[in-house]
């Protein structure tokens, strides 16, 4: 990411993302309808004010990468590719979990984490997340009573 | 001193080898849930209820004060080794335990977590015991004035001395504020940020928070470097 002693694209971004998400709920706040309940605080008053403080934190904190104030950095380059193989495990546990079943789904999630972290062999991995997840759902589903979905539904 | 006599007649009732051979299964059923990441102690009681089904009404309750003890302490074992903090209450042990963990000192972490949570346990249950019926009309002093002044203080403190910079820590209070603003407002019951999704109506859940702040972002942390 940025070089350590600040700056750099991955900051700005950070500090520009929170600008946007205060903006994003002050302007929110303008379509929420109901009257002010007491002393003028209504289902309104909360959004804008959590909005505005995040707008100028945000603007603070472009200020400061701005300056170039040193940001808690390990200096290493982040590997995007790990993470994108976490999200699109993630992802698609969460789709096939109510379809196929909590075994499949965590298949799924192991397999694409265990390849995040470097193993190469998907087959193996994936069988022990079925394993895993089949134990793991006897225990809670049949031992427990707790819903979740078996084998395909 | 009728309090006395009760608790001396439930200490016999409680030393019978069959009952404290209960409070051990709990309290180790407890630990091995209490370590998964996102349920905490109330979770865990609820999720083991079905076990105590079969089982007489004073051994059930012996069952569960182990289990609630045992998930009570479960919380710190991931915290300490993988840095990993499955509930709230765990999050101060992962800052400390797992710096110790990384310096090679993870059995002392986990030993000193164990013996505080037990002599916490102990000190809170015997203060439960013996100071509620004085602390009552103290805890019923407490208004929405207290309560607000409390919170303050706790957002306050946690953003402005944990970390190195008091503007992050703010940027990551308000952020957190902001993620507890979706959801339908309780007061005057109106639907706020839910973005037409029906599902967003409950709002985001503590502990979905807590798993994709700490489990998930611990291992795409982890796996990136």
């Amino acid at each position: 990411m940025a070089a350590p002693g600040g700056g750099g694209a991955g900051p700005l971004a950070v500090a520009g993302g929170v600008t946007a998400l205060g903006l994003f709920f002050l302007v929110g706040a303008r379509w929420i309808e109901g009257e002010a309940a007491y002393a003028g605080v209504g289902p309104r008053a909360f959004p804008v004010l959590i909005g505005a403080g995040l707008t100028v934190l945000g603007l603070a904190l472009c200020g400061a990468v701005a300056r170039g104030q040193p940001f808690p950095d390990t200096g290493e380059r982040a590997r995007w590719a790990p993470l994108a193989w976490i999200a699109g495990g993630l992802a698609a546990a969460t789709v096939t979990l109510v379809p196929a079943g909590f075994p499949v789904a965590a298949a799924l999630l192991f397999a694409a984490t265990a390849r995040a972290f470097g193993s190469r062999r998907l087959l193996r991995d994936a069988l022990s997340g079925l394993g895993l997840g089949a134990v793991t759902w006897l225990l809670f589903a049949r031992g427990l009573g707790v819903s979740l979905p078996g084998w395909f539904g | 001193m009728d309090t006395l006599a009760a608790l001396g007649q439930g200490f016999v009732v409680a030393a019978a080898p069959v009952n404290l051979l209960f409070a051990f299964v709990g309290a180790f059923l407890g630990t091995a849930v209490g370590v998964l990441p996102g349920v905490g102690p109330a979770l865990t009681v609820a999720l083991l209820l079905p076990v105590t089904y079969t089982l007489a009404p004073t051994a059930s309750f012996i069952m569960f004060a182990g289990v609630y003890y045992g998930a009570m302490y479960g919380g710190s074992t991931t915290s300490i080794l993988i840095n990993t903090p499955g509930e709230s209450a765990s999050i101060v042990t992962a800052l400390e335990g797992n710096r110790m963990a990384r310096r090679g000192r993870g059995a002392a972490a986990l030993a000193t977590a164990a013996i505080g949570s037990f002599v916490a346990g102990t000190l809170g249950t015997v203060g439960l015991t013996a100071l509620a019926p004085l602390l009552v009309s103290v805890a019923l002093a407490f208004g929405p004035a207290e309560y607000f002044c409390l919170m303050v203080l706790a957002f306050t403190t946690v953003s402005a001395v944990l970390g190195s910079s008091r503007l992050r820590g703010a940027v990551s209070l308000f952020f957190g504020l902001g993620l507890g603003l979706i959801g339908i407002d309780t007061q005057t019951g109106q639907a706020r940020f839910t973005l037409g999704f029906p599902a967003l109506l409950d709002g985001i859940g503590v502990v979905i928070v807590v798993v994709g702040l700490f489990a998930v972002g611990e291992t795409l942390y982890v796996a990136s470097r």
